[in-house]
């Protein structure tokens, strides 16, 4: 802070969440560029999904104490995961074949700047620590790429398919075969039944 | 259920389908969320008004929000005049948190802006009124159903979208003369007796299969539709007298809840 003859440095560090209907417009790009992550929430168009979601909503309205006890539960058990993540995380290594991969992923979308790599090898990272890994593998960089790129994709007159497709198609064309992998309201939900 | 002898699907007319929505809506006013109710102002829409509020709970708050209302009036805040009084920060409650436990009326709903559609939503998803302005923050619980009374002539004016997804009835009186109005079947002693059965009546999971299935079909994209669906079965099945939902619970909740919103799509 420097105003009123003072000069102060306050030390600063916090996560941000922002949350956007991209009814009401898009976010600037110089700005979209500060967030590390994007993910897109999006009503799940599967039928199973939405089942469940149903069959859950109910199960909470029915009995709410049960289903918080029930899914407290699960809850405590991602936040140990992600305890044991973060001690793990100093340890990972990162070859250099993958910042290469990094690089070469973000120069075929043509990202702006270099806060895509950065961002792209950091979830990487922690996504390996999460996991237990020692080192960060072709999958983990696939499962991140969508949420750590997306939102730095310039609009392509000529492509009207959505930035995540974009991604997904980049990946595809770098890494070859096998179906990309995105993120869906249930991953990582182990099997449960609420009643 | 009685229906003034001419009880049945054969029967239906669309007064009976208002009156029967009337009736669902009070077994489980807070669940379904509340009714969009396309009618121009007149006697029809006087007398199911009535209808519905004889339906609910005689100490059930019952209130209209009127057109042009601030946020201090809607949500509460600081009320000025007392704090400057005492000398100490008094709060005033809103609208919204006066109407816990009632019904919301909001009048000419196809002309409400976004912003108070958002902080309508925003209370109902939460059940409770969150204020911080003024100074002062609070959480006030209240819980209500809508009754939103959309009054258009034309066409493609109507309420606002996200209003609309938070009401599991869509219903017209357009086209009911006064005299199709006049049957109206005494169902006060059933709806409070369904209304104390509720929390025991379950929906069955071939029930909520069938309806997310049918929501599916229709290409009906919201989630809040399957949800409130089931609802509507649940209460039917309630006024119904049933335990469980069966075939005709999910038929009812499907035609009320699903169809609507399939052809506006």
């Amino acid at each position: 802070m420097e105003r009123e003859g003072l000069s102060i440095r306050h030390p600063s560090k916090f996560v941000l969440v922002g949350s956007g209907n991209p009814e009401e417009g898009e976010l600037r790009p110089q700005l979209l560029d500060r967030f590390g992550l994007s993910v897109e929430v999006k009503t799940p168009g599967d039928l199973a999904t939405r089942i469940e979601v149903v069959k859950r909503r109910d199960a909470l309205e029915r009995n709410p104490e049960t289903f918080m006890t029930e899914w407290q539960r699960h809850d405590d058990g991602v936040r140990a995961e992600i305890q044991a993540g973060r001690t793990k995380l100093a340890a990972v290594t990162t070859p250099p074949d993958m910042l290469e991969k990094v690089a070469k992923l973000c120069m075929a979308l043509g990202t702006d700047g270099l806060r895509g790599e950065l961002t792209l090898i950091r979830a990487a990272r922690a996504l390996a620590a999460f996991e237990g890994a020692n080192t960060i593998s072709e999958a983990n960089l696939k499962r991140v790429a969508p949420l750590g790129l997306r939102h730095r994709l310039r609009r392509n007159p000529l492509d009207e398919a959505g930035s995540t497709v974009r991604v997904e198609r980049a990946l595809q064309e770098m890494f070859g075969g096998g179906a990309a992998i995105g993120p869906t309201l249930v991953a990582g939900m182990p099997e449960r039944r609420v009643v | 259920m009685e229906t003034g002898g001419t009880s049945g699907p054969d029967a239906a007319t669309p007064w009976s389908e208002a009156v029967l929505a009337a009736a669902l809506y009070a077994v489980d006013p807070t669940g379904l969320g509340g009714i969009a109710l396309r009618s121009r102002a007149g006697p029809v829409r006087d007398q199911w008004l009535a209808l519905v509020q004889s339906l609910l709970p005689p100490d059930a708050p019952f209130r209209k929000i009127p057109l042009q209302v601030s946020d201090g009036r809607l949500l509460g805040g600081l009320d000025l005049a007392a704090t400057l009084q005492a000398g100490r920060p008094i709060a005033e409650r809103g609208l919204l948190a006066a109407c816990d436990g009632g019904t919301v009326v909001l009048p000419s709903a196809e002309r409400r802006d976004a912003l108070i559609v958002a902080r309508l939503g925003a209370v109902m998803d939460r059940g409770a009124v969150a204020v911080e302005r003024d100074g002062f923050a609070s959480v006030t619980a209240s819980q209500f159903g809508v009754i939103a009374l959309d009054e258009a002539t034309e066409d493609d004016e109507q309420p606002p979208a996200a209003l609309l997804d938070r009401l599991a009835f869509h219903i017209s009186l357009d086209g009911i003369g006064y005299r199709d109005a006049d049957d109206i079947p005494d169902l006060a002693a059933d709806v409070a007796l369904a209304r104390s059965a509720l929390r025991t009546t379950r929906a069955t999971d071939r029930v909520m299969e069938a309806l997310c299935s049918t929501s599916l079909a229709l290409g009906v994209a919201s989630l809040r539709a399957p949800v409130l669906a089931v609802k509507v079965a649940q209460a039917h099945a309630a006024l119904c007298g049933r335990t469980d939902t069966d075939n005709e619970d999910a038929a009812v909740a499907a035609r009320f809840v699903l169809g609507p919103r399939a052809s506006a799509r």
